[in-house]
């Protein structure tokens, strides 16, 4: 496959002049930078990049720096929750809670990202620092709150976290990634990892929104060993394009991960998410469900991948991708991929688009509720699927009300009743 | 004027005429009673009413206290009374029941310029309804009809009627898939709800029905027309002699 040389394009050369002052004698960042620049920069040629046009971002000269805090933050409120704060991918310590034990801000090398991926590799030589997240054998951490915002011209902004769970230890995390592009484009790469040892549970629940010219193209990686349980969740909405990579190994028997997402889009954004799972091990479990909410011209492509070795038995895998379509103009393209070596093990997946119900639009109108309300209440329930499965649970609510601000009519609902909260 | 005045109603689905001229006129306290053969029109009716859009109305007029009821979004005509219990009532996962109903009543409220219930006082609301129809309050906590009965959501139904207050009933074969038991329980909910303002229209395949809910009046409809009117014995007949018997003589006489 050839792709259009890195070099070879003017205003690259000089980002990528930026990017090898920036990585200076690092050998980890300059390798990244390496591959980079010999993969180039993807076309829709690329299988991966076939519903995604990047020329766009081939034309910008990225800055690393100079990125401020933003105008609008997400300002989730999760009570109880450690915060830590990253202005165009650096800790700004000032505006954040002390660091809790284990937490430290580090240069590691990434382990399990893989090295395929150019926003991937955009990210690791980009990055100055990573967070590291380290939660020792049996220890549970306090929920951490880590929140990204950039404002700025033409920025290229490379968070990167490694999340590192010993045995039987526990943590929930949540990424709210905000980014404004002060009208010229925004690139967000981050990459967050999770390497969940025996018995581990982690949550993640990554939560996007950017101004009309951001782009957020990030990857979640995970490697659950055995007994681990992994549930890493991706809530994009908003920004010109919100690409997510959900790659995951179960590595050690009866691992289970759990791989979801909604995304809410309209105008002419994008939203694109890849999920892989593989199944490296005996009688592990995985589920994987992705939903989009899609109005006007906006378009989604879902590509779910499940891969079962060949000594996998007793894999228990499920992949379904829903889809409601608000607006004739709006697209979605969905591709399962299942590719299945083993013998004995189920795999199950779906696919729907569709309208809202029209038939349960009319039962509730039949009862005096507005149209606009009826039909935001079945998007919602259509939501809560995945929205009623993250953690903390204050963040159910928290991520109703800003998915309620994305539809029309949204207002008119209450987005404490997403939660299993009863009206007592 | 009465309450529910239909004229010359005709309505179609996929391009088929299905109402062929419907005259009826219901007025408050009563009870009026829709019998007749399948596919004769009878559920239609009752989605005409609702303002079910997949039913297009082509001839005739419907009025509700006055008002043009055919001019109005399905919302609205309930807003203003009207009321259909479905034949199959629909299941929405992810929707809370109670969270509907509290919807419900609360738009109702409002358009009657009344002040909406908060949670205690919808609680409550709902505490003192439920036994009307012997309805399990913890069904409430479930989505909207999600894994109901048969008989649950006939019930439930019936609830949600006790609940809104509507002025004008239409009930669409509410007695379909109920045993003997559970037609008791919703036949006398809906006695409970009579009164000398509201109207009724019930809609049934069986006499049986009547036999609990006593009509007033009793109409045979048959291919998209009403072939007979008459009081509740006329129920009693049809039992007897079946709809061929109204269908030979509507031949004969070339009156429907």
């Amino acid at each position: 496959m050839t792709r259009p040389p890195v070099a070879d394009m003017p205003t690259m050369t000089c980002f990528l002049d930026t990017l090898n002052d920036a990585a200076g004698s690092d050998e980890l960042r300059t390798a990244a930078l390496t591959r980079f620049t010999e993969q180039g920069w993807p076309t829709r040629r690329d299988e991966a990049f076939r519903y995604l046009d990047l020329r766009d971002l081939r034309e910008v000269e990225w800055q690393l720096d100079g990125a401020t805090r933003v105008e609008t933050p997400m300002g989730l409120d999760l009570p109880g929750a450690t915060t830590l704060v990253f202005v165009g991918g650096r800790f700004d310590a000032s505006a954040s809670d002390p660091l809790p034990d284990g937490v430290t801000m580090e240069h590691v090398e990434s382990t399990i990202t893989g090295d395929d991926d150019p926003f991937t590799n955009l990210c690791l030589a980009a990055n100055p620092q990573t967070l590291c997240i380290r939660v020792a054998a049996g220890a549970t951490l306090d929920t951490l709150h880590v929140i990204h915002e950039a404002q700025g011209t033409d920025l290229l902004v490379a968070p990167r976290c490694v999340i590192d769970v010993a045995e039987n230890g526990k943590v929930i995390v949540v990424e709210s990634i905000t980014l404004e592009g002060d009208g010229s484009t925004l690139l967000c790469t981050p990459v967050t990892e999770i390497i969940a040892h025996h018995g581990a549970h982690v949550e993640l629940a990554r939560l996007i929104h950017g101004s009309p010219e951001a782009w957020c193209c990030g990857t979640i990686a995970v490697d659950a060993a055995d007994g681990a349980v992994v549930h890493a969740s991706a809530i994009p909405y908003g920004g010109a394009v919100c690409r997510t990579r959900l790659d995951s190994r179960l590595s050690g028997e009866k691992a289970h991960v759990d791989l979801r997402g909604l995304g809410v889009a309209g105008d002419d954004r994008h939203v694109e998410t890849m999920l892989k799972v593989r199944h490296a091990a005996k009688n592990c479990t995985s589920n994987m469900i992705f939903k989009h909410v899609l109005g006007d011209s906006a378009t989604a492509s879902f590509t779910g991948r499940i891969h079962v070795d060949e000594d996998a038995f007793g894999t228990d895998a499920v992949q379904m991708s829903r889809n409601i379509l608000l607006s004739p103009n709006a697209r979605t393209y969905s591709r399962p991929q299942l590719e299945i070596y083993a013998d004995d093990v189920k795999c199950t997946h779906g696919s729907t688009t569709g309208r809202p119900d029209e038939e349960a639009a009319f039962y509730l109108r039949a009862r005096g509720i507005d149209k606009t309300t009826a039909d935001s209440l079945l998007v919602w329930a259509f939501a809560s699927e995945v929205l009623d499965e993250l953690e903390p649970a204050a963040l159910r609510v928290e991520a109703a009300k800003r998915l309620m601000d994305q539809l029309p009519g949204g207002d008119a609902l209450d987005p404490t009743v997403v939660a299993p909260i009863a009206l007592t | 004027m009465s309450l529910l005045e239909i004229h010359n109603l005709h309505a179609n689905v996929n391009g088929i005429e299905i109402l062929r001229g419907i005259d009826l006129t219901i007025d408050g306290g009563s009870v009026h009673s829709i019998m007749g053969p399948n596919g004769s029109g009878k559920s239609t009716l009752a989605k005409v009413l609702a303002g079910d859009p997949v039913y297009e109305v082509t001839e005739g007029t419907v009025t509700l206290n006055g008002v043009d009821l055919l001019d109005m979004e399905p919302d609205e005509r309930a807003r203003e009374g009207m009321f259909m219990a479905f034949q199959y009532p629909v299941e929405i996962p992810g929707v809370s029941t109670k969270y509907f109903l509290r919807a419900a009543v609360n738009a109702m409220l409002k358009h009657r310029g009344k002040d909406e219930l908060d949670a205690v006082s919808f609680l409550k609301k709902v505490k003192e309804t439920a036994p009307m129809v012997d309805l399990d309050p913890a069904l409430l906590d479930r989505a909207v009809n999600e894994g109901f009965s048969g008989g649950e959501k006939k019930r439930a139904e019936v609830f949600q009627m006790a609940m809104l207050e509507p002025t004008m009933c239409v009930l669409d074969e509410t007695d379909s898939g109920l045993d003997i038991d559970a037609l008791r329980v919703v036949a006398n909910g809906v006695n409970t709800l009579r009164n000398a303002d509201r109207g009724f229209l019930v809609i049934t395949h069986y006499q049986r029905l009547l036999e609990y809910i006593v009509p007033d009046v009793v109409h045979v409809l048959i291919d998209g027309r009403i072939a007979r009117t008459g009081g509740k014995e006329l129920a009693l007949e049809l039992e007897e002699k079946g709809y061929g018997w109204i269908e030979s003589s509507c031949d004969s006489t070339s009156g429907c």
